[in-house]
């Protein structure tokens, strides 16, 4: 592609990186700004006027978060229900969507309905517990990885790939007489990189900030994940706030120091927007081209 | 050769019915491998997603705190019946599809957009920068972004009446969030802001597809960039794109209640009520907070059922116009 | 080529599945070991703690009872429920007193799903501290509350503290299922509500009387017109709180706020829609006034918290008005004295409209049932050793162990009164020294006279610059301009009822009209308004509402006295 560069494609070029660049300014400043917040006095937070620089540096409001004892436990539930979460919903999100992409599957469209029809319409909160319940799944750490190892949604997407790719790559292979078990893991998967960040990503992100299902189902201390805790947290420095609104002296009910709820806030933010940034760029070199590169051999 | 009415006649004629049970079961056990592939998990949303929702029933009767789902006083179709009567349904279904159009029409090909952008960027290091910058905002809690947008567009110090009223495009700052006609526009640009980066990771996963000998092989044939972009690119992702669109249609009631309960101040700004009213937010304001979950049941089952419909019509469009669909 | 590296990616792949399933059993396994058997109602568990048992019997107190566990749950997703019993002076104390132990829960997330969830799952804890709402009725009426009639008739410091007739009108279907928190008693009305000026502001213009409507009018024009600036931003003549605009004017007018927040002001003995009465009408308009003199600042119905706090903390405001201005101004002013040392926020008497008696001024409201209420569920194993030790946390004793910890801590004596003699100030302690002794954690019922008398008590001992500026705000004008509103006890219509639902629809009505009416363009324009909303609000079925309060009201009075 060096070799057919014209003026105009210099210029076009230029134009893109501006645009481009002036897309990453837009979205790069709040997220300094929440930063910079986290990063100053509540006290003086509270004042306004704070850009991307903090004014009166602190780094109290992370004590917060770091002083809470429950914090490491915590981290190592959402580190395995990450791991544990993600793997297990790609691979089953994989297979099922590899299974769908095929045309000739009897019942496929049978089976999309019956998904579809899933994304619309839900039994509502309740009923869903009841059923979690008789399960054996509440206050078992399992609860979050089995009943979100399907999301039709993924699967969609991972489908929609898995028919993009052409009949050809599983032709040798079947004229060889392997499985369609073998066809995936061996020779469907590899070349399904870009598709399997993705939905890892999604998937991770997911299981990373889940917090809702450990509010509903888990009543043990020892199993809630970290953004529990940063959710309470952050609802308990709201506290002051709450109280406020009812009319009542939050002195009396033991809030010794009004922390500034949007400081802590942005505190917990940052805390949990970090580790997904720092391991993004590992995922990142699977988008790359050239991933098909071979595998279609004349 | 037949002519083609005949051939269509032909195929036509044969429907699936004609193969008796017996043969769709052969069949079907032939491919017993590709089938233990899909039946484990078709069996596995059936349990998790299909017996909870006999809870769907709760529109039909008036649930209590205490009640057993399912059990309840029957009141038939009481609930949708106040639904219909609302007297501001009409400006609620307004709102509601008026910005799920705006937010189809802006919000959903910028992110591809990007991501073909970004595609054309040589240097890796500052294609990934500027990826992994443009995602962060997805990780930015509607709460904070409200907070943002309203500093921002306030009128006691925000930056955009500062500088409109400093070149003098205006005499008296604007109360953006306090006027109505503005409020879509709001709601669009924070999505936009939001969203486009991390929306364009599906379609760059796609793009990183594309076989690049197709593009060396153009190149070779003198295609000038566009060219390249609007014959390769594009048709390479078009699946992609038109799956997504067909969700994106089916979910089109589905407008982003988060962000609009915490624009408008957890429905407290009653200024820009008139716009910013929508489904979701009437069910909450009426059906939570008032603890009335029969009708936000049956509010919810009318969601669905629309969103279904309409599901099925974008898929039929689909087919018809670009040969792909979901089913 | 293709296979090796086919090859070296599968068994990367297979090798990766290996390890995260094996860390996913064990994970899953010692995690299932280490969780004790207890969800949300645990039961009393003799067998581990032994340790506890052998300190009972070695203390002075006799405590022959086996140690007993119970879960407390607070129906607040932003109650914090940290604190662990036994790590503090207090909860040791309660525990070699009543071999007990407390268990803190709370929601994360949204309360009311939360509870959906517990009551139909029949997953209860043992007490649960809630609203006295709807939900609270339901739990009654479902039969998940026990009576406690008989435990306070027990000779219980709770019937000596609260009034008879406080108790009273606290009963549901003729039985007490909860403990009111922080009740109160009418010779100690409560509140936060009131004006505070800007004391720099106030004296560079004169310090002019603002003892009537008419004053505070002038003042602000006043204010507007000097074009007052503060870091080149310029000065607000008033700010309202984010909700209390409404609430406060009505006080300066002659009704209560509470008649704002519930629509209704009792005429001729029945409750009526408040739009009907001359006086909020007068209320009304007169905010119009003031919106179309600028004087309120523009983006009043928009704003949020964060920007009022911004222009409170810098001094941008010359009069404040809230129903909460203790609690804001209380941090606020230190702040702003951070910046500048000389200036402050001085509550002041508020103003009153002509003809309406000052010291009859209302802008606070409290009724003697206090804040919430403390339940006990038919989980609970044994509700009478429960009673036993929320008996003893609302007591004077309790209280002051609560507010100001154990003796030997803050004060070594306790005056004439009963109250604590402080050698030093609760502020001078850091939040984790309060956590060690065990202050504002365990007091989960309050006793708001003992509390407030007691800070008051200590108070005036000290000399005056000393003196606490919220106290003294309180003592001096806000608690005596606050008004019991004891007879609207129970007249919020069930939800699902048609006047639970005419209620809200009226109260969404309500929030859309009174922007409307307040920023209109003129006072014909305004009066429009509020006879528009007068109608719609009929329109809505609002007279059920009226009726249903109405009775509610009456049957109150009367068992009032009144």
């Amino acid at each position: 592609m060096d070799l057919w560069r014209t003026k105009s494609d210099v210029i076009v070029d230029a134009a893109i990186y501006l645009v481009l660049a002036l897309l990453a300014v837009v979205t790069l400043y709040p997220f300094l700004n929440a930063l910079a917040i986290s990063l100053n006095d509540a006290k003086d937070t509270g004042r306004g006027g704070i850009g991307i620089i903090p004014r009166v540096f602190t780094i109290e409001n992370y004590k917060v978060i770091i002083n809470n004892d429950s914090l490491f436990r915590a981290y190592m539930i959402t580190i395995s229900r990450t791991l544990v979460g993600t793997v297990s919903s790609v691979i089953a999100t994989a297979m099922f969507a590899y299974g769908l992409s095929k045309s000739y599957l009897k019942g496929r469209s049978f089976y999309m309905i019956v998904c579809l029809i899933t994304m619309y319409f839900s039994g509502g909160l309740i009923p869903t517990y009841l059923l979690i319940k008789s399960l054996h799944l509440i206050n078992n750490f399992l609860v979050y990885v089995i009943p979100s190892m399907i999301s039709v949604w993924n699967t969609v997407i991972m489908m929609t790939y898995f028919k993009g790719l052409p009949d050809a790559i599983e032709e040798s292979a079947k004229v060889d007489g392997a499985g369609i078990f073998r066809i995936f893991f061996n020779i469907v998967l590899p070349v399904s990189a870009p598709i399997i960040a993705t939905i890892s990503l999604f998937n991770g992100v997911y299981q990373w900030n889940a917090w809702f299902d450990a509010a509903i189902y888990i009543t043990n201390e020892n199993l809630k994940p970290v953004q529990s805790l940063l959710v309470s947290i952050i609802d308990t420095s709201k506290f002051a706030e709450a109280m406020a609104k009812a009319g009542l002296d939050a002195e009396r009910m033991g809030a010794a120091n009004a922390i500034n709820a949007r400081s802590v806030t942005m505190a917990t933010m940052i805390t949990a927007v970090l580790p997904i940034i720092m391991v993004y760029p590992f995922l990142q070199k699977y988008f790359v081209k050239g991933v098909m590169i071979g595998s279609v051999k004349g | 050769m037949e002519s083609p009415s005949v051939v269509k006649m032909k195929t036509y004629t044969k429907p699936n019915l004609r193969k008796s049970v017996k043969q769709h079961l052969k069949e079907w056990r032939k491919q017993w491998d590709l089938q233990l592939m899909v039946v484990p998990w078709v069996l596995f949303i059936l349990i998790f997603s299909y017996i909870p929702m006999y809870g769907l029933i709760m529109a039909f009767q008036e649930y209590q705190l205490g009640d057993v789902i399912g059990f309840s006083r029957w009141v038939g179709w009481m609930h949708f019946e106040m639904f219909f009567q609302t007297p501001e349904l009409d400006l609620i279904i307004r709102n509601t599809f008026a910005i799920s159009f705006l937010k189809l029409v802006f919000c959903f090909p910028v992110p591809i957009v990007l991501a073909i952008l970004l595609n054309e960027v040589r240097s890796a290091l500052y294609r990934r920068s500027v990826q992994t910058i443009t995602y962060l905002p997805h990780f930015i809690s509607w709460v904070v972004v409200a907070g943002l947008t309203f500093d921002l567009l306030s009128v006691d110090g925000g930056i955009v009446n500062h500088v409109l009223m400093t070149l003098g495009l205006v005499k008296e700052s604007i109360l953006f969030m306090g006027e109505p006609k503005y409020f879509w526009g709001i709601v669009i640009a924070t999505d936009l802001w939001k969203e486009v980066g991390w929306s364009a990771i599906i379609y760059i996963a796609a793009i990183a597809a594309i076989d690049p000998e197709l593009y060396q092989a153009a190149a070779i044939d003198g295609a000038g960039r566009f060219k390249r972009i609007w014959h390769i690119t594009l048709p390479g992702i078009k699946p992609t794109v038109v799956i997504l669109l067909i969700l994106a249609v089916g979910g089109i009631l589905d407008v982003g209640f988060e962000q609009i309960l915490l624009l408008t101040n957890s429905l407290r700004n009653t200024m820009v009520y008139e716009t910013s009213e929508i489904l979701d937010t009437y069910v909450y304001r009426v059906g939570i907070t008032q603890m009335r979950f029969s009708f936000a049941t049956a509010a919810g089952v009318f969601k669905s059922v629309l969103s279904v419909t309409l599901l099925v019509i974008a898929n039929r469009v689909a087919r018809k116009i670009s040969k792909e669909s979901l089913f | 080529m293709l296979n090796s590296h086919v090859k070296s990616k599968k068994s990367l792949f297979v090798t990766m599945l290996a390890i995260i399933m094996l860390l996913a059993l064990t994970v899953a396994c010692s995690k299932k070991e280490a969780a004790p058997a207890s969800s949300v109602s645990p039961a009393s568990s003799p067998a581990s703690t032994p340790s506890q048992t052998q300190a009972a019997a070695e203390s002075a107190t006799p405590a022959p009872l086996e140690p007993y566990e119970f879960t407390a749950y607070f129906n607040y997703d932003w109650y914090d429920a940290s604190a662990k019993w036994g790590d503090d002076k207090v909860s040791q104390f309660y525990n070699e007193k009543f071999n007990i132990k407390m268990k803190k829960a709370k929601p994360e997330g949204d309360p009311i799903q939360k509870l959906n969830v517990m009551i139909a799952s029949d997953d209860l804890p043992d007490v649960i501290q809630m609203e006295r709402d709807a939900n609270y009725l339901k739990l009654i009426q479902l039969g998940k509350l026990i009576p406690l009639d008989e435990f306070i008739n027990n000779n219980s410091s709770y019937k000596r503290i609260i009034d008879d007739k406080t108790i009273e009108l606290s009963k549901v279907n003729g039985k007490v299922y909860g403990m009111l928190n922080y009740a109160t008693t009418t010779d100690h009305p409560t509140g936060n509500g009131g004006w505070a000026i800007n004391k720099n502001i106030y004296e560079q213009l004169g310090s002019p009387k603002l003892q009537t409507t008419d004053d505070l009018l002038h003042y602000l024009k006043l204010v507007k017109d000097s074009n007052l600036k503060v870091d080149g931003k310029t000065v607000v003549p008033i700010q309202f709180a984010e909700s209390g605009m409404i609430d406060l004017m009505m006080g300066s007018f002659g009704l209560n706020p509470l008649n704002a927040v519930e629509g209704v002001v009792p005429i001729q003995n029945e409750l009526k829609l408040y739009f009907n009465e001359p006086r909020a009408i007068d209320a009304l308009l007169y905010l119009n006034k003031l919106w179309n003199n600028g004087l309120i600042n523009k983006d009043y119905f928009v704003e949020k918290s964060e920007q009022i706090q911004e222009k409170l903390t810098t001094g941008r405001v010359a009069v404040y008005a809230g129903n909460n201005i203790t609690s804001d101004l209380k941090d606020y002013r230190n702040t702003l004295k951070d910046h500048d040392p000389t200036n402050d926020y001085i509550v002041i008497e508020p103003p009153a409209a002509p003809g309406v008696d000052q010291s009859k001024v209302y802008n606070s409201t409290y009724s003697t049932l206090g804040w919430n209420v403390v339940g006990i569920s038919n989980k609970a194993k044994n509700p009478e050793r429960i009673f036993q030790l929320l008996d003893s946390i609302v007591s004077e004793d309790g209280s002051r162990l609560n507010v100001y910890g154990p003796e030997g801590g803050l004060y070594d004596e306790l005056d004439s009164e009963g109250y604590p003699i402080l050698k030093s100030n609760l502020s001078s302690l850091s939040s984790e020294e309060r956590k060690a002794l065990g202050i504002g954690v365990w007091g989960i019922l309050g006793n708001t006279k003992y509390a407030d008398f007691s800070k008051a008590a200590n108070d005036n001992r000290k000399p005056v610059e000393e003196r606490d500026w919220a106290t003294q705000a309180q003592i001096n004008i806000i608690w005596k301009h606050s008004m019991n509103t004891d007879a609207y006890i129970g007249t919020t219509p069930e939800p699902q009822s048609p006047e639970g639902i005419a209620a809200a629809s009226f109260s969404d009505l309500n929030l859309k009209a009174l922007p409307k009416i307040v920023m209109a363009k003129d006072e014909s324009q305004s009066r429009a308004a509020i006879a528009e909303a007068l109608d719609n609000a009929y329109k809505l079925g609002f007279e059920k509402v009226e009726k249903f309060k109405t009775e509610i009201y009456q049957q109150n009075m009367k068992l009032l006295g009144q």
